[in-house]
């Protein structure tokens, strides 16, 4: 299993150097590393929404869907499949996180022990947000990418306090308290670098979760 | 098996076997069931009913496939990657190491892909696609080949090189069940033919035993008003299977209806009459 895993590094590899991806990835950290004043944030955007990304371009295009069906011919299963896509979606997350958290602590190497607090708490919101946006392009394309990249980017900053205060108690306040309660957020992922176990359990929780609820889609959709 | 889409039975009842070194041609109109069929073996179907073994284990496992090797039409591979990577990372779903470069590169020439080794497999035209779909199946070696329409959009040379392949491949234990329109192919390469229609298996039999029938083709000077009973009327005359008649029976009952007969010659059932006149029979029960 873990082989067939590996497998699927290669069409990362080949994503980050044939396609846009590499270029995007780029803007994204030299664009985060510029204007993001703290380095938690700093991590967590990068990794989260370069998670995002990675996903969108090696799992959630039409092409790369529609390829699953021939790969599920071969002796893989759909988890093998899943936790490879989501391994090297974090591995170019994480690479992108530590690309950003070098640059941020530059030749000096000053808050370094910060920076690399920042750093595994970046890496473990990118694997956890590969594992959701894993899920979330096999059940509905890259168009729910679209959405998860707005919702990191904006929504998944404030926690459900700051929702309620804005939105009030109605039901949408509701409705979106829930959902940044639920989902991977910036919020809650800040605390991974302190080492706040909840935090921690709950990235671990949707790693885990969304590689399964993604190889029990792809289960079901190449044998219907 | 038996298999529903809604309310069209896509696949109504049938029953098939492959034994190692067959090449069974799967033949039919459009919508016949063909493709659903070659899904539910290859696992990519649940069936509704009915049980499908592929060498003793379940379709779908992945022992069955190891063993089965899928080559669906209009096959989609990973876009960015180029021919010899979609081997490679084919190849690595196999085996690792120096085994793994090998398999691949078996299955490169297999499909006579070397020329087009470093082009995006999203580029390719179609034949090439149908030849990277037939080395993926062949892949690692296994024994029981599904191809669907693999042949469509190839050229003559192509068509008739992997017609050989086939052959070659059935010689070594390799049992191969192939979906075409072809039928010129098909009755060069099957020892067996299904002819499926409506989701059913409407004629099935050795490909020798379908086109050992005689047919009795006659030239005439003028198109015949009315053809006489058991002659079907052709662009140059008429034509007429012989069974247990003879040439002059058929000859003396053209004669006897007042047909001037030029030329007369007899020929084999093609597989082609034999699809035809299959489908004619199920359409009148």
């Amino acid at each position: 299993m873990l082989r067939c895993a590996l497998a699927e590094w290669q069409l990362a590899r080949t994503r980050l150097v044939r396609s846009r991806l590499g270029l995007w990835l780029l803007l994204l950290v030299g664009g985060l590393v510029l204007v993001a004043r703290h380095p938690v944030i700093l991590a967590l955007d990068t990794g989260m929404l370069a998670a995002v990304l990675a996903v969108a371009f090696t799992a959630g295009a039409d092409s790369d869907r529609a390829a699953l069906a021939l790969t599920l011919t071969h002796p893989t299963t759909p988890l093998a499949v899943a936790l490879g896509r989501w391994l090297a979606a974090s591995a170019v997350a994480g690479l992108c996180v530590g690309i950003a958290c070098a640059a941020r602590a530059g030749p000096g190497g000053a808050e370094a022990a910060a920076l690399f607090h920042a750093a595994a708490g970046g890496l473990a919101a990118a694997a956890a947000m590969a594992a959701c946006a894993l899920a979330a392009v096999w059940v509905g394309g890259n168009a729910l990418a679209g959405a998860l990249f707005l919702y990191v980017f904006v929504l998944s900053h404030f926690g459900p306090p700051a929702i309620d205060a804005v939105l009030g108690n109605g039901a949408v306040g509701w409705i979106v308290g829930a959902v940044v309660s639920v989902l991977p957020g910036v919020w809650r992922y800040a605390k991974l670098a302190g080492g706040d176990s909840g935090a921690w359990a709950h990235a671990a929780a949707w790693a885990a979760g969304g590689v399964s609820v993604a190889a029990l889609v792809l289960a079901r959709w190449v044998r219907r | 098996m038996t298999r529903r889409f809604g309310a069209l039975r896509a696949v109504a009842g049938v029953s098939l076997s492959l034994v190692p070194g067959e090449i069974v041609g799967l033949v039919g109109p459009n919508g016949a069931g063909k493709t659903t069929l070659l899904r539910l073996l290859a696992g990519t179907l649940r069936p509704d009913g009915g049980s499908i073994t592929v060498a003793g284990h379940p379709p779908g496992t992945s022992a069955a496939r190891r063993t089965l090797g899928f080559a669906p039409d209009g096959a989609v591979f990973p876009p960015t990657l180029t021919v010899r990577e979609v081997l490679d990372y084919y190849a690595r779903l196999h085996t690792a190491g120096p085994q793994r470069r090998a398999l691949a590169a078996a299955a490169l020439e297999l499909g006579a892909l070397d020329e087009v080794s470093g082009r995006r497999a999203a580029s390719l035209s179609r034949g090439y696609v149908q030849r990277l779909a037939f080395a993926q199946a062949a892949l690692g070696g296994r024994q029981i080949l599904l191809l669907d329409e693999t042949l469509a959009g190839l050229d003559p040379a192509q068509r008739r090189r992997l017609c050989d392949q086939l052959v070659t491949l059935a010689a070594t234990g390799v049992a191969v069940l192939l979906s075409s329109h072809d039928l010129a192919a098909v009755e060069r390469v099957a020892a067996r033919v299904l002819i499926l229609a409506r989701g059913r298996v409407v004629r099935e039999g050795a490909t020798a035993v379908l086109l050992r029938e005689r047919v009795l083709e006659i030239v005439l000077d003028a198109p015949p008003r009315r053809p006489p009973p058991g002659f079907r009327v052709t662009a140059f005359g008429l034509e007429t299977d012989l069974g247990g008649g003879t040439v002059e029976a058929a000859l003396a009952l053209c004669r006897a209806h007042r047909l001037a007969v030029r030329a007369s010659r007899v020929r084999l059932k093609s597989l082609e009459d034999v699809v035809l006149e299959s489908l004619d029979d199920d359409a009148a029960r």
